[in-house]
This record gives C-alpha cells, sequence and structure tokens, in this order.
C-alpha cells in the first residue's frame, strides 16, 4: 500500500484513538517509512534507528494533524525532521569523546549488509546535493511518484518539483562523475550482465 | 537522466529496499515501544506502588533540600558555569567548518569568471576543482590559466595546487597559468608564496615563477613538447639526462627518446650503448629497441655488432622490421 492509499478513515480513527486504527496505520507506514529513511539517510546514520523513531514521534502526535487529507506529507515531514535529529546527533559522536556510536550499528545482522563501494558512493553523491533536489531525486527517480504526487508529499507547487529535479538530475551526474562511479557503474553493469 | 545515472539510482533503490527481515525487526521494537495508551493503563495497577517508609523518606529528604537551598547556589553554579565556559571554549575551538563540496572549475574554451565567495573572484580557461571550507578555500588546478583576485581585508588563506608545485596567499592579484611543459606564477598584486617542490620563494608585486615539472609523467610531457617544437637539441639532451636514472613508469619512453636525441645530434656511439641498454629490457616495445640496436650496431661496426639484436628478433618473430639485414644472420658461422 502507497501513503497515497492510506484510507482517510483508518487516520481519522487512529487520531480519535483507536487501537486497531492505530496498528492499522503503523503496519501501512512501516514499510514506506523504512524505504524513506534508508534513501534519504547520510552515512553513519541508521535508517532502522530513524524509521523507528519516526513512527514513534508520528503515532505520539497524531492527535495535533488537524487535516487527515494532508497525512502522507505530514508523515514525510516527520521522517525528514527524523534525519535531521539523527545527523546531529552522528555529529556529535564523532566529535564528543565518550559518546560511542551505538553497539547495534556495528551490528551487521541488525542493519543489513554493508553498502557496496557503489552504493556507498551514490549515497555519497546523494548527499552532497542540495536537500530540496535530493528530496525531488529520491522520491521521483527512486521511489517512482509523480511528480504531481512528490508536490503533495513536499507541500510544493509542481513547477518546483520539475525545476530541482532537473537541477539535481544535472548536479548528480556532476558528483557521479567526480566519483569515479563512470567506471563502477560498467562493472555493475557487466557483472549484472553476466 | 542518462543511462549511467539511470542505472545507479536503480541499483541504489535495489540495495535500499527494506529487507522483510529489517521490516519484521522494525515492528517487534514498535510493539514494545509504541505509546498504546490502552497498554499503560492496562500495565499501571500491575505496577508496585511506593510504600509507607518510601513516602516518609522522600518528605525527609524533601525538607533537607529546602534548608539548603541556600548554600547551593554557591556550590553547584559556580562549578556548572564553569564548565559551560570549558564547553563554549571547546566549541569555538573545533566547530566544524563549512566544507564545499568540490565543485569543478572547467572551462576548456572561453574564459569563465566565478565568485564562490564574497572575497573570492576566479576567471579561468583550463580545468580543476574548488575544495576546503569557506575560511580555507584550496583550489587544485590541472591545466590552463587561473586568475585570482583574493580581498586582502578578508584575511582567508587561499592555496592552489598544480602538477608542479602549490601558492599560498593570503590577499592578493595573481594568475596561475599550468601550461605543457611548465607552471607559470605571476603576481599582479600583493604577495604570494610559491613553492616548486621542496624550493620556495616569496613573490612580491609585478614578479613571477616558473616551476618546472613536479611528476615524472609532467617531464615526459614537458620533453615531448620540447621536441615537437624546438627539434633535437644540446640543451633538451642535457635535460633529458638530467632525469637520470630513468624512472619506472616513464623510463621507458624517455629511453626511447635518449637513443634518437642521440643519433639525431651524431652522437652515434653513444646512441648505440643507449639502444643495447635499451634492448635488454623488457617493455611493450621491445622489438622497436632490438631493431633500433641492431641497425644502429650494423652501421657503426658491421653484422657481427648486430647479430645478437637480430637472433632476439628472430626469437620474437620480429625480422620483419629490418628486412635488409637478414643476410647478417646467414653469415653467422
Amino acid at each position: 500500500m502507497g501513503v497515497f492509499d492510506l484510507p482517510q478513515h483508518v487516520v481519522a480513527s487512529a487520531q480519535a484513538g483507536d487501537p486497531a486504527a492505530r496498528d492499522e496505520l503503523t503496519e501501512a507506514c512501516l514499510p514506506l517509512v523504512m524505504r524513506w529513511s534508508s534513501r534519504l539517510c547520510p552515512s553513519g546514520v541508521d535508517p532502522e534507528d530513524v524509521a523507528h523513531d519516526a513512527l514513534v514521534r508520528a503515532l505520539t502526535a497524531l492527535p495535533s494533524l488537524r487535516d487527515p487529507a494532508r497525512f502522507p506529507a505530514w508523515l514525510y515531514r516527520t521522517v525528514t525532521r527524523t534525519i535531521g535529529a539523527h545527523r546531529r546527533r552522528a555529529w556529535l559522536r564523532r566529535w564528543v569523546p565518550g559518546l560511542e556510536p551505538d553497539e547495534r550499528e556495528a551490528d551487521e545482522e541488525s542493519s543489513g549488509p554493508r553498502d557496496s563501494m557503489l552504493i556507498q558512493r551514490v549515497r555519497e553523491a546523494l548527499q552532497a546535493l542540495p536537500e530540496p533536489q535530493r528530496e525531488v531525486l529520491v522520491l521521483c527517480e527512486i521511489e517512482g511518484y509523480t511528480t504531481q504526487q512528490a508536490a503533495e508529499l513536499l507541500e510544493i507547487p509542481q513547477g518546483t518539483v520539475k525545476s530541482r529535479m532537473r537541477l539535481g538530475r544535472e548536479r548528480f551526474a556532476r558528483e557521479a562523475h567526480i566519483r569515479g562511479l563512470d567506471h563502477l557503474v560498467e562493472r555493475h553493469i557487466a557483472r549484472r550482465g553476466g | 537522466m542518462n543511462r549511467r545515472d539511470e542505472e545507479l539510482l536503480r541499483a541504489f533503490g535495489e540495495a535500499t529496499e527494506p529487507r522483510d527481515a529489517q521490516l519484521d525487526r522494525l515492528r517487534r521494537r514498535m510493539q514494545a515501544s509504541a505509546p498504546s495508551p490502552s497498554a499503560a493503563k492496562a500495565l499501571l495497577p500491575l505496577l508496585p506502588g511506593p510504600s509507607v517508609e518510601q513516602l516518609h523518606s522522600l518528605r525527609l529528604r524533601l525538607e533537607r533540600s529546602r534548608t539548603s537551598a541556600a548554600r547551593r547556589p554557591v556550590r553547584i553554579v559556580l562549578p556548572t558555569m564553569a564548565l559551560l565556559a570549558a564547553a563554549a571554549v571547546l566549541l569555538f575551538l573545533f566547530w566544524p567548518q563549512s566544507q564545499f563540496s568540490p565543485q569543478p572549475l572547467a572551462a576548456p574554451s572561453e574564459s569563465v569568471t566565478v565568485q564562490p565567495m564574497d572575497e573570492l573572484r576566479l576567471s579561468y580557461v583550463g580545468e580543476g576543482e574548488l575544495h576546503g571550507t569557506a575560511s580555507e578555500p584550496l583550489i587544485r588546478w590541472d591545466w590552463g590559466r587561473i586568475e585570482v583576485a583574493l580581498e586582502p581585508e578578508a584575511g582567508i588563506p587561499l592555496e592552489i595546487r598544480t602538477p608542479d608545485g602549490y601558492v599560498q596567499v593570503v590577499g592578493t592579484q595573481f594568475s596561475v597559468d599550468v601550461g605543457t611543459t611548465e607552471t607559470t606564477v605571476a603576481v599582479s598584486e600583493g604577495r604570494v608564496l610559491v613553492a616548486c617542490g621542496a624550493d620556495t620563494a616569496l613573490l612580491e608585486t609585478g614578479q613571477s615563477r616558473t616551476c618546472l615539472p613536479g611528476t615524472d609523467a609532467r617531464w615526459l610531457t614537458r620533453i615531448n613538447a620540447r621536441y615537437a617544437s624546438e627539434g633535437a637539441t644540446e640543451e633538451l639532451l642535457a635535460e633529458l639526462h638530467d632525469q637520470q636514472p630513468y624512472p619506472e613508469g616513464t623510463g621507458y619512453e624517455l629511453r626511447r627518446l635518449d637513443v634518437e636525441l642521440l643519433s639525431q645530434l651524431g652522437h652515434f656511439d653513444e646512441a648505440l650503448l643507449a639502444a643495447e641498454a635499451f634492448a635488454e629490457l623488457d617493455g611493450p616495445r621491445r622489438q622497436e629497441a632490438l631493431a633500433g640496436a641492431a641497425a644502429l650496431g650494423h652501421a657503426l661496426h658491421g653484422c657481427e655488432r648486430a647479430r645478437p639484436h637480430l637472433l632476439e628478433l628472430r626469437k620474437l618473430d620480429q625480422l620483419g622490421l629490418v628486412p635488409e639485414l637478414t643476410p647478417c644472420l646467414e653469415e653467422a658461422p
């Protein structure tokens, strides 16, 4: 189920405190929030932790949502704000002695296999993009949303999405070139083909 | 979007698609931590409440706190303030600089002017990249000419690295020209520190300095470029011989040039010795070295000197390179 397919009455019931509706909403949002976290998080931030915190925040703040029709955009903003908070926390861990990274971060089973060099470089190239361009690129090019859906999620005009997409593509092409992804992608295609 | 970028983003999308195990784990974490009012209400009666003794002890502690409240600010506030001041100093010292994301500077044909920050203006034709931070910008300049104008009052230390050296400056106007054969730095205003390898010099307004190549590859490029424009000269030969012993990476090409220059300048005996030493080495174009040594040996000393090289060429099935010398093999005893 996509974020735009969530029935509004389920959101409204969950807001009213119906436990079954909250469970249904959690189950529907969980893969979505996990996907957004995985694709928007910088290296050094655990997407699973972000997804967990974002869902807890969303469920806690759900009664404050005025218009259930705006739930997709509201949920997306909750995820991006949680990513921002985790990024700042990760930065603090790097700079403040004694604050070690979570044990879980090193646990391969919990965070999944480490990114390959190609994926790591793509993540770096995406992170080098300004945030507005990165968001549009991830939503439209990776998640497969239409520009209209992305505009709804980001609560910006469709024309702005299109211009950010154009700039994002150009910038991504440059960043990918700088990181030597031309050669890596050829090898990747050859390996896949084989 | 081009095919490469589509493929990259598709691979990234596949790699970041949440796995079932990950989603199951997240579900379990949510069940353990989701704020469910009904679950909390059900659990509350099961929690142990405070005993009468515990409440009495708590009242006593509160009473003690109230009576000692007057002294507390002195004991606690001063160390806290000291800690906060130390933290502020540490933050000031270690606050991370905003990093430029590497910004390509590329203008292959026409001059381009950019102003990456208020205090710095760059005009260039060529290629390089801007790195570093706003307070310590760093430019890697690969080829072409770049003109730099940096506000003297800004106090920003700018560094430009070229293949042949680097330039350090605080507020001035100057240009850096990375050509095929050398790098030239010219100062229009202010002072600039130029380092060519370990050799550094401070340039004043109106002065300029040329850095010779800083890498083996740049030396080879320089010698080839000079040979193409000036032809064979004793001066070029001397510059080439300054590179001896020839480095591993470019040595093969430098040896080939050595033989060629010696022959063209009429130093045939030296050319023969250089060609024979060259022919001893394994390399991608060894047959050419052998053919050269055979031809020179034959021209200077006859078949006897050419024969060992011809035998080698026969082993490599490359006698066709010097067909006119094959009779030397027939004369062999």
